[in-house]
């Protein structure tokens, strides 16, 4: 395992990490059944962002002016949007829930009841 | 930890226990936040994630879908499984091989970064006095060796190299490191997006409403 040498001090530790959270989040996406097992795939994957971008805003940088909270600063945005993202997409399924009295995304395929 | 956690969470036949995986992926990213000295960013993450969207999550699994018996055909077929099988593997693969050819050095790093940031920080509001900035001027090698350091090996690491002011330019390097600067530059330079994210929330709680209220005859 020399790869992972180096523990929480080199950077493409992770970066792999992100990656292996990106991945089951897109593994979640395509094969769930459920609303909310996409919706907690979607989620996985914008985690898998944030952690990119800490990573990089400290480890990445060149030249230091006070750029190294930039990084920080958008992971902040996209936990928001994380957040709005989620508020709406659960709305929306209850939304489907009540008309269509399943959320098992084979089965709601109509746009219009 | 995190990892593990993530392949429950795509794994679990029962979505409740999908979601409560979710929770401990969520807390382990907070740990990697710390890690990371991104404290603040731990925080939000706590309390957005675990506190609010994973509430969420865990309310719409419980009203829409009958938990105990609904662990049978959770995925949706063996195609969608190969193929979401075989897309994960692909981005992982990719991003794993890129990863490992890049292999950026901490050592890359311009040498002497923490004393620019000195520098150029120094002029902006922080609650280093200007006393404490000389002081950090004045030893841009030190500074350097501490720069991706945690906390405590860098005031190890500072005593040790300058026995008799390490104290002082430790602290001096705290107050000067900005723990406070996302206030900053939140209300300062990022304040525009920061209105839009204000206004996106609040849309976002309206348009909640309006989706799943029942309609008003």
């Amino acid at each position: 395992m020399e790869w992972l040498s180096g523990g929480p001090n080199v950077l493409s530790n992770y970066l792999i990490l992100s990656g292996f959270l990106f991945a089951c989040g897109i593994f979640a996406m395509v094969s769930r059944r459920n609303a909310v097992g996409i919706l907690m795939g979607v989620e996985l994957i914008l985690n898998a962002t944030g952690i990119n971008f800490v990573a990089f805003s400290r480890f990445g940088h060149d030249k230091i002016d006070g750029s190294h909270l930039d990084g920080q600063i958008f992971t902040l945005f996209i936990i928001i949007l994380a957040a709005a993202e989620a508020v709406v997409a659960l709305a929306l399924v209850l939304a489907v829930f009540q008309t269509h009295k399943t959320i098992a995304l084979n089965e709601v395929d109509e746009m219009q009841m | 930890m995190t990892a593990s956690s993530a392949v429950v969470v795509v794994g679990a036949r029962n979505i409740l226990h999908a979601a409560f995986a979710l929770c401990i992926c969520f807390l382990g990213v907070g740990g990697i936040y710390v890690l990371l000295h991104a404290d603040f960013v731990a925080a939000v993450q706590l309390i957005v994630y675990v506190g609010g969207i994973l509430v969420l999550i865990m309310f719409a699994i419980m009203f829409s879908s009958n938990v105990a018996e609904d662990t049978s055909a959770e995925r949706r077929g063996w195609f969608s499984t190969t193929t979401g099988l075989v897309a994960a593997l692909a981005v992982f693969a990719g991003l794993f091989l890129m990863v490992r050819r890049l292999e950026i050095p901490l050592q890359q790093q311009n040498k002497y970064a923490a004393v620019d940031y000195v520098n150029t920080v120094g002029v902006t509001p922080s609650t280093a006095t200007a006393e404490q900035i000389a002081l950090l001027q004045k030893n841009p090698e030190l500074l350097h060796s501490i720069s991706t350091k945690s906390d405590v090996d860098a005031k190890a690491e500072l005593i040790k190299q300058s026995p008799k002011d390490g104290e002082k330019l430790f602290d001096a390097w705290m107050q000067f490191k900005g723990r406070y600067g996302i206030g900053h530059k939140l209300a300062g330079e990022y304040i525009l997006p920061f209105e839009v994210v204000s206004m996106l929330l609040l849309a976002a709680l309206v348009g909640a409403v309006v989706i799943v209220r029942k309609e008003l005859n």
